[in-house]
């Protein structure tokens, strides 16, 4: 049993530190815990704080890296998640990660996430070393999923009165185009003035899971745009079921604004299946996301007891 | 036009939409109680199914959804290859 830190490379204050308790010859075992007090959990949601799924991939990540040859190499997609329960303040999570080697010089990370042996999440990552020329994804032609339906005009209204997200963990600034109940376009403008990037370089990439959860909010105003869900005691937590296929290209950076797409693919029963991209101020692709599972659930059947 | 449904070809896409080897995803493995599927995994499967072969399956048909036989037989059915 050994004991080591994280490598560091990028020690962020939003983030959570992760700490190694086993090294395997495939993979070990991570811990972290998400503090009380964890800023992004204020917005996450009043009254009812839960740990953003993204944060899950995020210590899934850093796990990788804790325990792979190569710290610093290129993250380039998330092929599969699964979120089974939430995660609350002040749960330590426990990553079981194993590591295999996919294509040329590429990682693949199976991350099994428990909170005092309960599942939480399983995320699969992918990974390409710093010597590898690109992305298996990159010569692929970036068609978007569906060509621009003709949208109707969209009013200029407050997303607060639409998503529960506030303070610092609401990642959309303008709805720019919708077609209710089936396509959105929404714009984010990154910033060094946010608190992620409070202690990085200027010139450093958006951290990933804030695209990711930046696109996922833009899937949500589009589920819903026309039965708006701005206060989780009144009305339903918004979760994550699981992800499917996210290839991540192009990194974004501060100055540039991101464009999301999201396309409702299918909708039942309170869940909602979207599918998009997320491009960069000047076309670029930052992203595509094959399939993303939301559900939208009263506070009531989280707890068991109707508070937090 | 709508695809040719091989057994086997489903059997792959199915097991990687679940993220299972395909070797689990034996006819009768019951999805809920022997490959963990979930209502939200059902209806992924759902999805992929209707995009892979261009059907369009009813949400009130899922509930049948529990086996892989059940799958290839409901996607038969949509098709017009049922025997």
């Amino acid at each position: 049993m050994t004991t080591a830190t994280s490598p560091g490379r990028t020690a962020r204050a939003s983030r959570v530190p992760v700490r190694v308790v086993d090294h395997r010859p495939d993979g070990g075992l991570v811990s972290a815990t998400f503090p009380v007090d964890l800023p992004v959990l204020a917005g996450h949601y009043p009254g009812f704080p839960i740990v953003p799924g993204v944060l899950l991939v995020e210590v899934a990540e850093q796990a990788a890296r804790a325990l792979a040859a190569q710290p610093a190499m290129r993250w380039t997609g998330i092929p599969a998640t699964r979120f089974r329960s939430p995660v609350l303040p002040g749960d330590a999570v426990l990553v079981d990660v194993r590591l295999e080697e996919s294509g040329v010089g590429g990682t693949t990370a199976r991350c099994v996430l428990t909170v005092g042996g309960r599942p939480v999440a399983d995320v699969r990552l992918v990974f390409v070393g710093p010597l590898a020329p690109d992305s298996p994804a990159a010569g692929r032609p970036a068609a978007d999923p569906s060509p621009d339906p003709v949208a109707y005009p969209c009013p200029h209204r407050d997303l607060r009165s639409v998503l529960p997200h506030r303070h610092p963990i609401l990642l959309v600034d303008r709805v720019t185009r919708v077609v209710p109940g089936l396509w959105i376009e929404t714009v984010k403008a990154i910033s060094v003035s946010e608190p992620c990037m409070a202690d990085e370089p200027t010139t450093a990439a958006y951290p990933w899971p804030l695209t990711v959860e930046s696109w996922c909010q833009s899937a949500g105003l589009l589920a819903a745009w026309t039965a708006p869900n701005p206060d989780v005691l009144t009305g339903d937590v918004m979760l994550f079921g699981g992800i499917s296929g996210i290839e991540l290209h192009r990194a974004p950076h501060p100055g540039e604004f991101l464009v999301h797409q999201a396309e409702l693919v299918r909708e039942a029963a309170g869940t909602q299946i979207v599918a998009g991209t997320t491009r960069a101020s000047d076309g670029a692709l930052v992203m595509r996301v094959e399939r993303i599972t939301m559900v939208r659930r009263p506070a009531s059947v989280l707890t068991g007891t109707g508070d937090a | 036009m709508n695809a040719v449904v091989d057994k086997e070809e489903l059997r792959r896409t199915i097991a990687g939409t679940l993220d299972v080897d395909v070797t689990e995803v034996t006819d009768d493995a019951h999805f809920t109680d022997e490959l963990d599927v979930d209502s939200l995994m059902a209806l992924e499967v759902m999805v992929v199914l209707e995009r892979t072969y261009g059907v369009k399956l009813d949400e009130s048909r899922l509930p049948e959804m529990t086996s892989f036989q059940r799958a290839y037989d409901l996607l038969l059915e949509h098709t017009g290859q049922r025997a």
